[in-house]
């Protein structure tokens, strides 16, 4: 199923199928999508299975890894993990949300199948070793990758095609996460960009039947156990949104970080980039050896101990900033492996500690277990970090099951989400498109983009208004007293329409003037054009006019003004 | 005209192929199950050994933990049993022997956020609320550790639950005894009693309790139990002499310390038996002695705290032999009263009226502190003296 190059639609195989046909279907869609959800999480858990087994070969069973392993481990990975790269498999750096961005944007959703295996080893093989990063992403970019490949094997309308990587990208990141719920928001709000009904069913059934399959093999329990969160004082809203604000600072540091290392780091020789994965592993190792281990690989079960209160503020702390640091190493290295796991670490350290500090300074104020602070500061570097400040609430509350702390969760991210904003315009995935060379289009941007509506463009209704009752010598008379060129005409029931008075000029000197209006009318009605429409709604209509009458919308009848096809170039001209 | 055999076959193609286009979406369904059936045997294989092996390292983990745990060594056994935790995230059994090995290393807030987690999965496990029990009562937190024990005492448990209900009500009394409440711990022990298996020990431990709570009569009783199931118990012969001895029967005691003595030649019963010799011989208050016999024994009781009031008035530096308001030269002037009332008092009636305000001067002096440690005359007028007081009161 692998291809050298993105054609628009791949190119038939004729193995199973002598001659392809295209599939339309509704109904076969949603099929696809739950067939898709079913590969993507049978995909995930093998996936899952390959990090664990190549953990315990490599730095052993033990949570503690050993001296040498702890030391040698993350650095002979990371050898393998860069010719595996360089020679193999070259599209796997980074996360892989982009490159399913890419795939919707740009190729026509066209992820060779390559892709898939690649990341499944490389991924596998450095979050195994104690990289710093997580399975979530590369999770969703072999969902993605086996959609874009059922979809050319089954021969899909490039429409359909292009929207099916999505679907896979939600189903894996579905199975990853164990939080459906979660995912397809992240796939609407950062891969996808806009609620649209035809993908939305597809993506809800891809990744609620990714997330049964998982859950058959990998249990129910989520990646880690949430302990008994509360919020009980109002007063306590001000330590959240302090909350918000050390979030929001430490995803700047994050963020910046990335943006200042990853090109320096590219533009080095490329025999460097050998060596770059294997130094970032030799110093995650090297930190693990000298005492904190738990900022190697993913991190799940330290992100639980810090919810059970098993860590002092100030080693949360430690952490949180030693986070930081390994996965940006990991990330600029090239080293394939995702971010959200890191960003789930880094804000439940960064939850803890602060909480940590608050309680000792305010011990009156802080009221929360540091579980729950541990628990919203996963979701303030969710919004602050990767910018997705609606699925960084419904992350928090799904992975909690308890909707008592929404308020204090609503307030930190966005208070995290609005500094990050200003202190960092682009966000994370934004960012490494553009230094990838890619326009991708920005689902920030997007999402905070000033829709030009019809009453934007509008102007005051300054020509004659006319019944299809009166006669045409009355619609002149109305047309030279006010000196327009054209006169509006109600024709009820059946709606507006114009008639120009050289026309009318035309009508009397053919002796009909004392006929009505109706009977010189054109066919055709004007559409119903209402204030609050996108402009782009007025665009389709207005070549066809000399303007358009634009309606209120309780009474048909009732002018509210008038919109010209000049209007409109002018309004989007400005 | 026949067709030609090139366009029959280009027909039967066609056919063919219209054929396979109106059933192309079941066979797409039907490839697509076939494929997902291939590799959800594929995952199921991979998984099944994964599991397995996880299994084989948490069972390993664990058993290396419980080990070290016993070995108390509970930091290893901490890293032990965490690891344990990676392959299989919600054992219970490993949960409560992390939290306890927490406890263990003495860190309470880790320790009791595992055993909270635990409780709220298992609300009414007996184990994890005796342990939370324990983490309240090392926290000095009385309110929560009595709500601990009693939600042990009724909650589930898996093994022998009528003996653990028992062993962690006896955990309670201790604990009520401990912090001094006791009314709460008579309580307690009133419902233990009622429930408690017939043995010698169980009863032994009952008295014992209601000694420590200062309820000799029933201390006595059980005492009496226990020494009834083994008459060469001889713990219950010193409680049962004990506690006869608080309650001022002292021939009775007398009669529990020479048992114990008999079957085990013990000097300290020895001086038991030596002390309660002598209150019998200084008891003013018996009513078989005549009147001379009954001075004796009052003007004894004078020695004694004289003794004792100027040992007192030495270590603190007052003299007694002045007149003043310390209370121990208030005794000193009650004792010189009441001498003269007892060498002047001609008939066993007099001496009988006097025998209250003795044995209030006896309590006062010799309950004096600061004064050095008491002597056997000393704890025998206290104890007769008392005795006498407490009787009055």
């Amino acid at each position: 199923m692998s291809a050298s190059a993105p054609p628009a639609v791949a190119p038939d195989s004729g193995e199973v199928f002598p001659k392809p046909e295209r599939v339309h279907g509704e109904r076969f869609f949603l099929l696809l999508a739950i067939f898709i959800g079913i590969f993507s999480g049978l995909a995930v858990v093998c996936f899952r299975i390959a990090i664990d087994y190549v953990r315990i070969t490599l730095l052993g069973p033990s949570l503690s890894p050993q001296y040498p392993r702890i030391l040698l481990a993350p650095a002979a990975a990371g050898l393998v993990v860069a010719v595996l790269v360089i020679f193999l498999f070259p599209k796997v750096r980074g996360s892989g949300v982009n490159q399913t961005k890419s795939a919707l944007y740009i190729f026509d959703g066209y992820i060779p199948f390559r892709t898939a295996l690649g990341k499944f080893i490389c991924s596998g093989i450095a979050i195994g070793s104690g990289q710093s990063l997580g399975p979530e992403d590369p999770s969703l970019q072999i969902g993605a990758s086996i959609a874009s490949a059922l979809g050319r094997r089954l021969r899909l309308t490039r429409e359909r095609l292009r929207l099916i990587a999505p679907i896979g990208a939600a189903a894996g990141l579905s199975a990853a996460f164990n939080s459906p719920i979660s995912a397809i928001l992240f796939v609407i709000e950062e891969v996808i960009g806009r609620w649209s009904a035809g993908i939305f069913g597809a993506v809800v059934l891809s990744a609620i039947s990714s997330v049964v399959v998982t859950r058959y093999f990998l249990g129910s329990e989520p990646l880690f156990r949430i302990p008994a969160v509360q919020f009980i004082a109002p007063s306590e809203l001000l330590a959240y949104a302090a909350l918000g604000i050390a979030g929001a600072f430490a995803s700047v540091v994050f963020s910046k970080a990335i943006e200042i290392l990853r090109p320096r780091m590219k533009a080095l020789p490329r025999w460097t980039q050998f060596l770059q994965p294997a130094i970032a592993g030799l110093i995650i190792g090297a930190i693990g050896w000298v005492g904190r281990p738990e900022v190697m690989g993913a991190g799940y079960e330290f992100i639980d101990q810090a919810m059970h209160n098993q860590f002092t503020w100030q080693v949360l702390g430690i952490l949180a900033g030693l986070k930081i640091l390994t996965t940006v190493l990991s990330f600029t290295s090239g080293t394939p492996g995702g971010m959200f796991a890191p960003t789930l670490f880094i804000g439940a350290m960064l939850g803890g500690a602060v909480g940590g500090v608050e309680r000792l300074l305010f011990p009156h104020l802080v009221t929360g277990s540091i579980g729950t602070y541990a628990l919203v500061g996963m979701g303030v570097l969710f919004a602050g970090f990767l910018r997705v400040p609606m699925t960084s609430v419904f992350m928090v509350l799904e992975v909690s099951g308890n909707y008592s702390i929404i308020v204090p969760v609503i307030l930190a991210n966005t208070v995290a989400y609005l500094i990050s904003r200003s202190l960092q315009p682009v966000g994370i995935f934004d960012l490494l498109s553009r230094q990838d060379g890619l326009e991708l289009p920005s689902m920030e941007e997007q999402r905070e983009e000033r829709v030009l509506r019809v009453e934007d463009a509008m102007r005051p209704v300054t020509v004659p208004i006319l019944e299809s009752q009166n006669t045409i010598q009355d619609a002149l008379r109305a047309a030279e007293k006010s000196g327009a060129k054209q006169v509006l005409v109600h024709d009820s029931p059946f709606g507006w329409s114009t008639i120009e008075t050289s026309a009318l000029d035309d009508l009397i000197s053919k002796g009909e003037g004392a006929r009505t209006l109706a009977h010189s009318l054109p066919e055709t009605r004007m559409p119903p054009i209402y204030p609050d429409n996108r402009l782009e709604v007025a665009l389709r209509h207005a070549p066809h006019w000399p303007f358009l009458a634009v309606m209120h919308r309780a009474d048909p009848r009732q002018l509210v003004g008038l919109v010209s096809m000049q209007d409109i170039l002018e309004t989007l001209g400005h | 005209m026949s067709t030609p055999p090139q366009s029959r076959w280009t027909a039967r193609l066609r056919a063919g192929r219209a054929r396979i286009h109106a059933f192309r979406r079941p066979i797409y369904v039907v490839w697509l199950s076939l494929l997902a059936a291939v590799f959800f045997a594929f995952t199921f294989t991979v998984n099944r050994s994964y599991v397995q092996r996880r299994h084989q390292l948490s069972s390993y983990w664990f058993g290396k933990g419980e080990d070290s745990l016993k070995s108390n060594r509970p930091t290893e056994a901490i890293g032990e049993l965490r690891t344990a935790l990676v392959y299989s995230h919600d054992d219970p059994q490993y949960l409560f022997a992390l939290a306890q090995a927490l406890e263990a290393s003495n860190r309470m807030s880790e320790a009791r956020s595992y055993f909270l987690n635990l409780l709220e999965d298992q609300p009414g496990s007996g184990p994890v609320n005796l342990q939370l029990a324990h983490l309240a009562a090392k926290e000095n937190e009385t309110d929560d550790a009595i709500r601990y024990f009693n939600a042990a005492i009724y909650g589930a448990w898996d093994d022998d639950p009528v003996l653990k209900r028992q062993q962690v009500r006896q955990e309670l009394i201790n604990f009520l005894i401990a912090k001094d409440l006791k009314t709460q711990a008579r309580g307690e022990l009133l419902t233990y009693t009622a429930e408690m298996p017939k043995n010698g020990n169980s009863q032994l431990w009952v008295a014992q309790a209601f000694s420590r709570i200062g309820d000799d009569r029933s201390a006595l009783d059980f005492y009496r139990a226990a020494v009834r199931t083994n008459r060469r118990d001889i713990t219950a012969l010193l409680g049962a002499g004990r506690a006869a001895f608080h309650m001022g029967r002292f021939r009775d005691a007398l009669e529990y310390f020479k048992g114990a003595y008999d079957i085990h030649e013990d000097p300290a019963t020895s001086q038991l038996i030596q002390l309660v010799t002598l209150v019998i011989d200084s008891n003013p208050f018996e009513s078989r002695i005549d009147t001379q016999e009954r001075r004796e024994r009052l003007l004894l009781a004078m020695d004694v705290v004289d003794h004792r009031l100027r040992q007192c008035a030495e270590s603190q530096n007052i003299d007694v032999n002045t007149i003043g308001t310390n209370p121990l030269q208030v005794a000193r002037a009650r004792w010189v009263y009441l001498d003269s009332q007892i060498r002047r008092a001609r008939t066993g009636a007099d001496l009988v009226q006097l025998l209250p305000p003795v044995a209030s001067l006896v309590t006062t002096v010799e309950q004096q502190d600061p004064c050095g440690p008491p002597s056997a005359e000393d704890q025998a007028m206290l104890r007769i003296y008392q005795n006498a007081e407490d009787l009055q009161q």
